[in-house]
């Protein structure tokens, strides 16, 4: 069945047509969500979140592109999972808590390269501005147009952002290795 | 480095990332998706349920929400809409952007207020999250998927605010303004109190997510919990400190039960502070209120003995108020939940132990029967108790499921039963958020189409309402047969001049049934108001009109 067939069963209210929707696009939204720097043991969370949204709103999805929707939506959702995430806890209490070890070992066996890794870590830590278009970019092979409804950008913007974003990456990640020492020392 | 290099490295981690592991939880979607069809309320004309006063504001925010998505935007089918839309002049980006900037601003000013208030001090967004990922929602669709007009944008606006004003409205500000008025109307104080009531429940969920989410955060350990608590009593923490004295200002107070913190509505405390500003039966009901039933957790910790006092405590201020209201909110917690667990037990404190009625329960009875033999509650527990005897005091089978024989002062007069009418129940005032929703854009525009879906019973309720706030041109636009109606200017003064509130006659109003044409049950042509003292009761006289309801000229006979 087409996509758009499939959209306008669902919003009929086909549960079937729902579910194939969720077959076929959890997986990119779950990439998405882990890539734009959420723990692992929240993409099951978020995915629920996107698709209920997805859900709640399939009524008034009209022109669009449904990707470039759902991309939309999985970044509201994960901006507002983030905002839970900086709770600060030191804040509010006396005392320390332990890190959580948990998280930290999911992504390890998911990143096995050393590579890999950091580089991802440093995505992590670029700023969302560039983040975001790397991240569709390289990694969901959007093309500038795409990103650009996605973000609400202009063309001009997008190109700017990923020559920006790259010269960053660049430099944070020579930065980080020299720190490693793990593959240039 | 260089960007071929970056590339190749950018290129292998996109490998890694198509091999992660693709265990979507489809079924816990699906379920998660099944719960959302129940929230989308069909738009057909019902009565609000009472208990949708007390439905948390969240959730109320979030139907109200839909349905401003399903005003604002575009609806299959809504062909006329779309065409007024695309026909008026659209807002450009700027304008949207504007918009939403300064909405989100709005909302973090009244948010960081509200947190101030309530003494939580803490980054995260406790309060209105629906509001705040709606806010969000509504921007990436106005951004991504309509192109709304500059008077789209300018009412979507309106209404945001207007709903933020009503979410970040805390406690302390209903209480305070209750306070600066000791000499208002029975009537108006009891709408204001049950305003209050309505907030406070709402607010509890916020303490209890903060307790939760913010220092009660991951699993303590016994050790740190105990620190918490340590603070509470030592008075040593400043933000344990903030916390007590907001939640004091906003009518809750904090304690420690079983090693934990945990927030409770202060009836008590809040009933002595509005001592001239409360009647005295809502205070007395505030009292009623105040007695902890259960634990944070829902253990039960009253005694059954101090169960079956309380029963009779609140039957005698079901007896001794006049106020239809409080009859209600007795009504609703006695009939729901308090007599239920009374003769159902509870799971964590059963009625019986080894299929043996527990011997603290039977004194409990046989106490209420022998101490209150005049009281309905004493009557029904004497049946209760009987029918017990009967079985020799055994657990009888699938007693859990048995009907509740609630006392007589609960229930419907028998001869209602058995014309098999349902009485409606919800108190005609105040009106319950979503119905005010109805009243504002009914005001604003007095257009019938704001009363599309609207029930007869919901429609009555907008007439006292606007009599009651002396609106006159809304309750002339409530009227049917608009051609045989005096002028409105001549309407507008002749109101202005009567020297009673027409909720002044639902004193003693107990609940109303849909009055129709000889018995013909499509044939509606009001409602029945009854009363304490009036159980025939006064017809409220209403017509079909272009596919709503209105109220016929002088509606009451």
């Amino acid at each position: 069945m087409k996509e758009d067939e499939l959209i306008s069963k669902a919003r009929d209210g086909s549960m079937q047509a729902f579910g194939e929707i969720v077959d076929i696009y959890s997986p990119v939204v779950r990439k998405f969500a882990f890539q734009l720097g959420n723990r692992y043991e929240e993409i099951d969370d978020i995915t629920q979140e996107v698709f209920v949204r997805v859900y709640r709103f399939l009524d008034q999805f009209s022109q669009a592109k449904f990707t470039t929707w759902l991309y939309k939506i999985t970044l509201n959702v994960t901006r507002d999972f983030s905002r839970k995430q900086k709770r600060q806890l030191s804040k509010v209490l006396k005392f320390k808590k332990e890190p959580k070890p948990a998280a930290v070992l999911v992504e390890e066996k998911l990143l096995r390269n050393e590579e890999d890794k950091l580089l991802h870590f440093c995505i992590q830590k670029l700023d969302e501005k560039y983040r975001i278009p790397i991240i569709l970019f390289y990694f969901h092979g959007k093309k500038y147009e795409e990103i650009g409804d996605i973000l609400g950008l202009s063309l001009a913007n997008v190109k700017t952002r990923l020559l920006r974003g790259k010269e960053n990456l660049k430099k944070m990640l020579a930065d980080a290795e020299k720190r490693e020492g793990k593959f240039h020392g | 480095m260089d960007d071929k290099l970056l590339e190749e490295r950018l290129s292998n981690l996109k490998d890694s990332y198509d091999n992660m592991p693709e265990d979507t939880r489809k079924g816990e979607i699906l379920a998660a998706i099944k719960t959302e069809q129940k929230r989308k309320l069909p738009k057909q004309w019902h009565h609000l349920p009472y208990v949708a006063s007390f439905i948390g504001v969240g959730m109320i925010a979030g139907i109200l929400f839909m349905q401003f998505a399903g005003d604002f935007g575009i609806s299959p089918g809504s062909e006329t809409e779309n065409s007024h839309t695309s026909s008026a002049a659209l807002a450009n980006q700027n304008e949207i952007d504007k918009t939403f900037i300064e909405l989100n601003e709005y909302y973090n000013q009244k948010h960081e207020e509200a947190e101030t208030e309530l003494g939580m001090e803490t980054d995260e967004i406790f309060i209105a999250r629906e509001i705040r990922s709606r806010l969000i929602e509504e921007e990436a669709n106005v951004n991504h998927i309509r192109e709304p007009s500059k008077e789209d944008l300018a009412d979507l606006k309106s209404r945001l605010i207007k709903l933020m004003d009503e979410e970040f409205t805390t406690p302390a500000q209903l209480i305070k303004e209750i306070e600066s008025n000791p000499n208002g109307q029975k009537t108006d104080q009891l709408i204001e109190g049950q305003k209050l009531l309505s907030k406070l429940d709402g607010y509890k969920r916020h303490y209890q997510y903060y307790l939760l989410s913010s220092l009660y955060l991951g699993q303590l350990s016994e050790a740190e919990k105990a620190a918490l608590v340590e603070q509470l009593q030592s008075g040593e923490s400043e933000v344990i400190n903030v916390l007590v004295q907001g939640a004091e200002d906003n009518g809750y107070r904090v304690v420690s039960e079983k090693g934990q913190l945990v927030v409770q509505i202060d009836y008590k405390g809040i009933a002595e502070k509005l001592t001239d500003a409360l009647p005295a039966d809502f205070r007395e009901f505030l009292h009623l209120k105040d007695v902890q039933v259960f634990t944070n957790d829902g253990t039960l910790i009253l005694a059954w003995k101090e169960i079956g006092d309380l029963l009779v405590r609140y039957e005698e201020l079901y007896s001794s108020t006049n106020s239809s209201i409080i009859k209600d909110w007795i009504k609703s917690d006695v009939g729901h939940s308090l007599y239920p667990l009374f003769v159902l037990g509870h799971s964590s404190n059963s009625l019986f132990k080894e299929n043996e009625l527990k011997s603290e329960v039977r004194a409990a009875y046989s106490y209420v029967t022998a101490e209150y033999p005049s009281f309905s509650t004493a009557a029904a527990i004497k049946v209760e108790l009987e029918a017990l005897k009967l079985n020799s005091y055994k657990k009888p089978l699938n007693f859990e499921e048995k009907l509740v024989l609630l006392p007589d002062y609960l229930n419907m007069p028998k001869d209602l039963q058995q014309a098999g009418m349902k009485p409606i129940e919800e108190p005609i005032l105040p009106l319950s958020d979503q119905l005010m929703e109805v009243y504002e854009t009914f005001r604003a525009e007095k257009s019938e189409e704001a009363l599309i879906g609207v029930g007869p019973f919901n429609i009555m309720r907008l007439y006292y309402y606007a009599d009651s706030i002396k609106d006159y041109s809304t309750k002339y636009a409530l009227y049917s047969d608009a051609a045989q109606l005096p002028a409105l200017e001549d309407y507008i003064e002749d109101q202005s001049e009567k020297p009673v509130s027409l909720a002044d006659s639902l004193e003693g109003y107990r609940f109303a049934t849909l009055y129709y044409t000889d018995g013909d049950r499509r044939q509606i042509k009001g409602l029945r108001l009854r009363f304490d003292n009036n159980m025939e009761g006064l017809l409220f006289g209403m017509t079909h009109e272009n596919g709503v309801w209105k109220v016929n000229f002088l509606p009451l006979q």
